[in-house]
């Protein structure tokens, strides 16, 4: 019992007042990610096709990207050092990290990108009514009569508003939906 | 006098009253719902805007931003749940007075001092803005570079969670703004053989992922939650005696309000803050501040809305953001065709009073829509959250398709959607970034400039003393934080000293 009083008060410790090392672990691979990702960029700029002549008294093309990610990558060294710097705030940004990420943020992250995907092929209004139907049931939505309704007159009203007094182009998609 | 009354008449159209009206109303709605922020609603309205006049479509945005921030007030004195970051420091005494039985009074008292603030620091806009555009006029390529790179260095003290994370998230954004076809060589960066990108990273697409969808993402775990309501009859304008209490708070937060609004990415957030703070600072009852009192409601209040006004100062006169809000603002000008700046305001100065009259407007008009409908609004949060945010995807997939009809754009917003949620969870704000991608155009063009004009040198660059005084700004302003890092540490040190004494 006393044991366990300990632990917790050890971990209420840790928590509170952050890890006791010199670099934080998380931290650390995020700076490497973003280092590797400016070396990456970097490298990609140096790839970029020499301007004529003339053009190439200007600033050059990958001077100021370059300034940039050597700025971030800078920045970015700092990182693993955060913790010990930002002793007030740090705790809220793990906190923000360590919140565990629902399946649910998953299954609408990969909906999404599902929609996005065939949106083209079944066409623009297509989409806005599945966005409007399909979210509410992935987030445990079950009142169809609040759903069907919903949907209908909301992406009604939007497509209306849009096709119709913006003006603006709706992909018919295969199966040829168009309000004009 | 001439122009004023061209600027005024620029707005008195009926369709455009309509639209300042429409934009209240979403501002305030938006305002009230937690979850929903000021910048998400300007980005999702961006593309409504596509068929309006420039003028039209910015005294829509300007109505829906003076609104929006006093909207959040509403929930966070009925419910205690801020509508709004700004309106977190009028929950103190606002929801204590509420449950006190004074809900109307508390509303009341809100409305006045955010109208009060608002009205104050649209003065100073109408006296400030033409000059500091006199002043930028004859700015060189130099000083639009250094003050561009101050503004950019201000990242590192707006609210977040971290310096670092916000300075490299606006060079990330002004990184971002490098995509595509280099203007003065014609070379293609960074679009990887990408046809959409040659013009560069759609920018409405990336407002709505970072603010919509990612906040969205955010959203699909957290469950519905249940508000304790306060019972709210009426509101209730505030009587003589709660007037002449709170006048000096009022106008002292409107002042400070407007100041920080002037300063470059500070926003309404930090002034309602500071404006909660200088109230209790200098108030003779302390110890009654967070029981519900007047000037706990005032101070933040007539601060966040009067830092609406300021933050246009920069925008308007300068070309740069004043906070997010308005460097979505200075975006939608952009799309419509207008390049704000000293010469917007040497060439059209009517833009600046046209602007105004849309505030002011705005102002009276979320007091007269606060008035009526306080009750209606606080009701809004009993929408369901499984049909709330749906209707935030259609909008979201909508907006971005309809600027240029092309699913490459909801592509760029789903993306950006998922990598703002991941940048969320590692305390990168979207804030910082869309700041950097606003900036990113004007600090690159004056940079190379300068640096053809002065031979490549930074040092012959700070031979001009305005440049100096930028670059010794950004000295500071990075200063800033590392001092009260540095202070949190030795408290931190002194308090496990203490601890461990006893």
């Amino acid at each position: 019992m006393n044991q366990d009083a300990n632990g917790q008060d050890a971990r209420e410790a840790e928590s509170q007042d952050g890890p006791k090392g010199l670099i934080d672990g998380p931290d650390t691979v995020l700076a490497l990610v973003l280092i590797a990702l400016c070396v990456l960029l970097y490298w990609v700029s140096a790839g970029f096709p020499e301007p004529g002549l003339f053009l190439g008294e200007n600033v050059l093309p990958e001077h100021f990207p370059r300034l940039l990610l050597v700025a971030i990558g800078v920045l970015a060294l700092l990182l693993p050092f955060e913790h010990r710097l930002e002793v007030d705030r740090w705790p809220l940004i793990r906190k923000a990290r360590r919140a565990p990420i629902g399946a649910s943020t998953f299954v609408t992250m990969g909906s999404l990108l599902i929609l996005v995907g065939i949106g083209e092929w079944i066409g623009t209004i297509l989409t806005i009514v599945i966005a409007a139907v399909g979210l509410p049931l992935l987030w445990g939505e079950r009142r169809l009569m609040l759903i069907i309704p919903y949907a209908a007159i909301f992406t009604g009203i939007v497509t209306y508003l849009f096709s119709i007094v913006l003006s603006v182009y709706f992909e018919p998609g295969v199966f040829g939906l168009t309000l004009r | 006098m001439e122009l004023m009354l061209t600027g005024f008449g620029m707005v008195a159209d009926p369709a455009i009253i309509g639209v300042i009206l429409l934009g209240v109303i979403i501002g305030v709605l938006v305002g009230a719902l937690p979850g929903l922020s000021s910048p998400m609603a300007i980005a999702l309205l961006i593309p409504f805007t596509i068929s309006m006049t420039p003028i039209a479509a910015i005294a829509m945005l300007a109505g829906l931003y003076c609104a929006g921030t006093f909207g959040g007030s509403i929930t966070a004195i009925l419910i205690n749940a801020p509508g709004a970051p700004p309106a977190a420091a009028t929950a103190l005494d606002g929801y204590p007075m509420a449950k006190r039985g004074e809900a109307g009074r508390a509303l009341g008292l809100a409305t006045i001092s955010s109208v009060t603030g608002g009205i104050l620091s649209l003065l100073i806009l109408l006296l400030a803005a033409p000059l500091l555009a006199r002043i930028a006029i004859t700015f060189t390529s130099a000083e639009y570079f250094a003050l561009a790179l101050f503004a950019l260095s201000m990242l590192a003290s707006i609210s977040g969670k971290s310096s670092i994370r916000n300075l490299i998230a606006g060079f990330v954004g002004v990184f971002l703004s490098t995509i595509g076809i280099h203007l003065t060589t014609g070379v293609e960066r960074f679009t990887f053989g990408v046809n959409e990108l040659y013009d560069g990273l759609p920018f409405v697409p990336v407002l709505i992922g970072l603010f919509a969808v990612a906040e969205l993402l955010r959203q699909a775990r957290v469950g519905e939650t249940v508000f304790e309501r306060v019972r709210a009859n009426v509101m209730k304008l505030p009587s003589r005696g709660d007037i002449r209490r709170i006048k000096y708070t009022v106008l002292r937060s409107s002042g400070l309000g407007t100041f920080i609004g002037i300063l470059p990415a500070e926003g309404a957030t930090v002034a309602a803050i500071m404006g909660y703070n200088e109230a209790r600072r200098w108030s003779d009852r302390k110890e009654e501040f967070g029981t519900g009192i007047p000037e706990g409601i005032a101070g933040p209040e007539a601060a966040n809305n009067a830092a609406t006004g300021g933050a246009m100062v920069p925008t308007l006169a300068l070309g740069i953001p004043g906070s997010v809000s308005t460097a979505l603002i200075l975006g939608a000008m952009v799309m419509h065709g207008l390049k704000p700046g000293p010469y917007l305001l040497e060439n059209q100065p009517q833009f600046l009073y046209a602007i105004f009259a849309a505030m002011l407007i705005a102002n009276l008009a979320f007091m007269a829509i606060g008035i009526a409908g306080a009750k209606l609004f606080s009701q809004l949060t009993l929408i369901p959250r499984t049909i709330l945010w749906p209707s935030v995807l259609v909008f979201a997939i909508i907006g971005s398709y309809a600027h240029s009809s092309s699913f490459f754009d909801i592509w760029v917003m789903a993306i950006a959607g998922i990598v703002g949620y991941f940048m969320l969870r590692f305390g990168f704000g979207p804030a910082p970034l869309i700041m950097g991608l606003v900036l990113g155009p004007i600090v690159e063009e004056n940079f190379s400039k300068a640096m053809i004009i002065h031979d490549n040198s930074i040092l012959s660059m700070m031979e001009r003393p305005l440049v100096l005084l930028f670059f010794g700004l950004t000295i500071l302003s990075l200063a800033g934080p590392v001092r009260s890092a540095i202070k949190a540490r030795r408290n931190k040190k002194l308090l496990l000293a203490t601890k461990e004494g006893e």
